[in-house]
């Protein structure tokens, strides 16, 4: 066993010796004693066998962990997989309800594309078509000629590394969240990134009367607090087209946020949803 | 705005989990450390990441902040089941657990349970991060005097205490 050598008789005293071992600072009257006496060595030696006992018993300590602890693909770190693994095809996912509201969006989005176009070429003067609804992306930074400069209009843009999101600006708080379960007209949502405001990490939608909940793991925007009252459907110019579509990085595959939809509410006040695709990055969506 | 990929997420993860559950197991997590694991890395995936340079410096405060945060938020739950066994003493009444109860040495654990939480921070970032002086320093944001005075400090009663115990061999 270890003794500690309270009274030395060379001079130095343990703590003097515990500081040279943990290489707190240079002490060369101790490095010259070191040379001269085997005694002071000996000592030395048991301070830094010491130490290592005391650094072995603190790993020791803690409880070992299990084998997977590591891989950030198991179960236990489920509130961190959205952030690095593909999104999940959860069971209800591809079910009827599913489809019927991607089949709703698409619908919706034929029919403001076709509004939008037939708007834009009755104006005089007006660019065409498609050349608006180029105005409404802003890749890599570069704005077309002509294009508002209000971020309203704007829409989802992409400026190399993010998504933004302009409609955020009318609300308070703005997440992206994975949808939970649904208890009478409550769903769940778990809050994975705040992009706006402040929020808990987990948090209670109301589904509004004959509304369709989403299904359980779908990945969502939530739009939520608005500042004033707002009717999403009666500004298509403002929210429409940018809600359209949004561009990836040049030559990569267009990654197409839908557009909002609502049927919630939090605080009574009406709490909107937007659909993350797959493969979109969520750590790339940002919110003015 | 700087955020780190898919990829580069989950190889941090895969780096530095095991690291993170020790660190805030001498914090005094024992209960819930999956949890307290996770939400480090949840603020870490979320925040928008510093320069390279500085990114172990900031993840290793975070570490450390999201410690102590849940510490009190567990302290501050402990006070109020104290209050209410104290209005309404259940027929098993349990006395609140040691933050470090869990540790299974009781020489260790009575060791620990001596010295505050900014020493065993700095034992932790010593010996389960093999962090230099001045790289805890940073991470603690004091000078790198204070670092190895608090080292000092811990590590004496440490040894005097497992000594003492006979628990050094």
């Amino acid at each position: 066993m270890s003794t500690l050598i309270t009274s030395p008789h060379d001079g130095f005293s343990d703590d003097r010796l515990l500081a040279f071992a943990l290489d707190l600072g240079d002490d060369a009257e101790l490095v010259a004693a070191l040379e001269s006496s085997s005694l002071l060595e000996q000592r030395l030696a048991q301070m830094r066998g010491d130490i290592s006992m005391v650094g072995d018993r603190l790993q020791t300590a803690v409880p070992v962990a299990g084998p997977d602890y590591g891989d950030p693909a198991a179960a236990r770190w489920q509130r961190l997989h959205a952030f690095y693994l593909p999104a999940t095809v959860s069971s209800g996912r591809r079910g009827p309800r599913r489809i019927g509201r991607l089949a709703s969006i698409a619908a919706a989005l034929a029919i403001f594309a076709v509004a939008v176009g037939v708007a834009v070429q009755q104006l005089p003067g007006s660019q065409s078509a498609d050349t608006a609804t180029e105005s409404t992306r802003s890749v890599g930074g570069a704005v077309p000629a002509g294009a508002p400069a209000d971020k309203g209009t704007a829409g989802l843009s992409y400026d190399g590394s993010t998504i933004a999101l302009p409609q955020a600006e009318h609300f308070k708080t703005v997440v992206v969240a994975r949808a939970g379960a649904v208890v009478q007209d409550l769903q769940s949502f778990a809050v994975l990134r705040v992009l706006k405001g402040r929020i808990a990490d987990r948090i209670s939608l109301v589904l509004r009367s004959g509304a369709a909940a989403l299904p359980a793991g779908s990945l969502e925007v939530l739009y939520l607090r608005p500042l004033y009252s707002y009717d999403w459907a009666a500004e298509p110019d403002e929210l429409g087209a940018g809600n359209s579509a949004t561009p990836s990085p040049a030559g990569a595959d267009v990654a197409v946020m839908p557009m909002p939809v609502s049927g919630y509410a939090m605080g009574g006040k009406d709490a909107y949803v937007q659909l993350v695709p797959d493969g979109v990055d969520i750590s790339t969506l940002t919110a003015p | 705005m700087r955020r780190a990929q898919p990829e580069a997420r989950a190889e941090l993860f895969r780096r530095y989990a095991p690291q993170v559950r020790k660190i805030l197991f001498l914090q005094g997590l024992c209960d819930d450390l999956d949890d307290a694991v996770q939400e480090v890395f949840l603020k870490v995936f979320r925040a928008k990441l510093p320069r390279e340079e500085t990114f172990l410096g900031w993840f290793y405060r975070v570490i450390l902040n999201t410690g102590r945060d849940l510490g009190r938020r567990r302290k501050s739950r402990q006070g109020l089941m104290h209050r209410l066994i104290t209005v309404a003493p259940p027929e098993t009444a349990a006395p609140p657990a040691h933050e470090l109860a869990q540790i299974g040495d009781p020489d260790l654990r009575e060791a620990l349970q001596s010295l505050g939480p900014e020493f065993r921070e700095v034992v932790a970032l010593r010996f389960f991060a093999d962090l230099s002086l001045d790289e805890i320093a940073r991470c603690l944001e004091v000078p790198t005097g204070t670092v190895k005075s608090r080292l000092h400090t811990a590590m004496a009663r440490l040894r005097t205490s497992l000594v003492a115990a006979g628990g050094i061999l």
